[in-house]
Parts: C-alpha cells; structure tokens; sequence
C-alpha cells in the first residue's frame, strides 16, 4: 500500500506545520476625566464615555478605563505602554496640540508633541476641542493608524445633551462594531444632521451648535483602517 | 470704484452684518421662555453660558459671540440648501 503510506507521511508532516491563525486584538483604552465644576466634563463628556464603554463591552472588546484622577499623565503613559490597547477613545478637554486629562480634580496635558508617540500603531478618537488642528497629523506622523477629532471649538448644550451625546458617540459605537473610520465617520455626520434637523424647529442656537460640531468632525489618517488590530498567533 | 471706495464699502457691510447677527441673536433669545434665559445652556471648553450671557458676548463682539454668530450664519445657509 504504497500510495497509502505516502498520504500517512503528508499528514504526519503536515502536523508538524505550524499554521498561524489571525485574530482580532480588542483591547480599549477609555480615558475620561470628571473634573469636580467643570460642566464639560461632569455633565457632557464623562457621561457619553460611560455610554461608550457599555457598548465597548457588550461588542466583546477588553476595556481598560482611566477615569477621573486616575487619567492623569503617568497613568495614561504606564497604561498605553503596558496594555498596549489597540484603540484609544479620549472623552474631556482638547487644544490644538493636546489632549487633557485629570490629576488632583484639575485639568492637565496628558497626550502632547513630547509624547504622541505613545499613539504609533493605535486608532485614536477623541471627542474633545480642537486636537485635529495639531496632534491628529501629529499622531498621523507618528503612524496612528487614524485620528478621529475635531478642528474646532466642540459645543454642546445643556438642555439638550442626549441627543448632543448620542451624535457624539456615533462614530465610536460604529467603530466598535468593526466599521471602518470612514464609515464610522460617515455614520456620525449623518447622526449628526440627523439631531440638528431635529433641533431646527425646538431651538435655532442648539441646532447651530450641532452643525457646527458636524461640520468640524475631522476624520485623518488611513479612512480604511478599523479600531481593532488583527494579531497573528501560532495555532 | 477705488480701493478707498472698495474698503468703506466693505466695512459698512461688515456692521450692516453685526446688526443682522445681533437681530437674529434676539430673535433667538425672545423665543426662550424668559425664565430660561439665565439658565446654563452653552458649554464650551471649561466656559459655560446662559443664552442672556451669549447674546451679552455677541453684543460685546468677543470671540465667543463671533463664533455664535458664524454658528447661527451656517445653519441658516444650510436651511437654505435644504430648500428648494
């Protein structure tokens, strides 16, 4: 049985063939300061990230959250350099060149020019003002596979801050689900139109300001990358 | 029509703008119920205003109100792009 012995070997060898197997990395970093009278924070952008993080778990992804004084500068530094998330979600403060955070209840630089670096190789979104401008190419540069931001001021208004949540909250829930960043950018401007025309006939200033925050939704680096990383692993 | 002739025209538009901007801004603030209008509403960066504090930062031509009034300038283009 020649032909036999011959199938028994090919089976035997290709045992011995390690075949990687590619999965998905699913590791999140939330970070989201409640800074103690600073209405931003407390009553918007904290909040919306609790939002987030629910969705984050319930789509099966490992959430590592950084919230309030524990989203302070060494924190953050330790926590990206050892968990190494694949996907980092910022919720609080931004300027051109920086994203806050929190340390003793105040309002500090957590991610800037001295440290973008940290965001080689992650998806970044932040729902903050500004950054877009200045650390979203900065992060680019430094092979964040996208930045999704804003370049400008990000308004919101109080009387009406579930629907500011759910459009600010759009592109992230869509990312999560797998989408890439420009569908998830896609997703958000239409979340987005969608509030402002519902706001148009309730209050003229609260719709402007949600166009604006629409029009200002900045989507940079690769439109086709996704939150999640593949990994190849040895079977 | 000089470069002089050109300017003046210019900024009497730019105030002919103001006028239009703070009109729409009252226009906006008399449709909130009165007993709103000093509520927080706005929050932007660490800054949080009533809609009487806005109007005050249009009247005032802050860089807030600036923006306000740009704000209020698109949504009133975008409505119009909506229509046909």
């Amino acid at each position: 049985m020649p032909e036999l012995a011959k199938i028994k070997e090919f089976i035997s060898i290709s045992k011995l063939i390690v075949r990687p197997k590619v999965v998905q990395s699913r590791k999140l970093l939330i970070i989201r300061p409640n800074c103690p009278g600073d209405n931003y924070t407390t009553l918007f952008s904290y909040p919306a990230a609790t939002l987030v993080k629910n969705k984050a778990v319930a789509e099966g992804w490992t959430v590592t959250d950084l919230e309030g004084n524990n989203a302070n500068r060494a924190n953050v530094e330790s926590t990206i350099n050892t968990i190494k998330p694949d996907f980092i979600k910022h919720y609080d403060h931004g300027s051109n060149f920086t994203l806050y955070g929190q340390n003793a209840n105040i309002i500090t630089p957590v991610i800037d020019n001295a440290n973008v670096n940290l965001l080689s190789g992650r998806a970044v979104s932040t729902v903050s003002c500004e950054s877009a401008v200045g650390l979203g190419p900065l992060a680019i540069a430094s092979t964040a596979k996208a930045y999704l931001g804003y370049d400008d001021l990000h308004w919101v208004h109080l009387w009406y801050i579930d629907k500011f949540m759910e459009a600010s909250n759009a592109a992230n829930n869509a990312l999560l689900e797998g989408k890439t960043f420009q569908e998830a950018y896609d997703i958000a401007f239409a979340k987005y139109t969608e509030k402002y025309l519902e706001l148009v006939p309730l209050d003229a200033g609260a719709a402007a300001l949600m166009l604006h925050d629409r029009d200002h939704l900045t989507l940079l680096g690769n439109p086709a990358a996704r939150a999640y990383s593949l990994r190849i692993i040895p079977s | 029509m000089s470069g002089s002739e050109y300017e003046a025209q210019r900024r009497k538009e730019i105030e002919a703008a103001r006028q239009l901007a703070l009109a729409d801004v009252n226009e906006w603030l008399r449709k909130i119920p009165a007993e709103k209008r000093g509520k927080p509403a706005i929050v932007v960066g660490t800054k949080t205003f009533t809609p009487a504090q806005i109007a005050k930062e249009v009247e005032d031509d802050t860089e807030y109100g600036k923006q306000f009034v740009r704000m209020l300038h698109k949504s009133r283009m975008e409505l119009a792009k909506r229509r046909e």
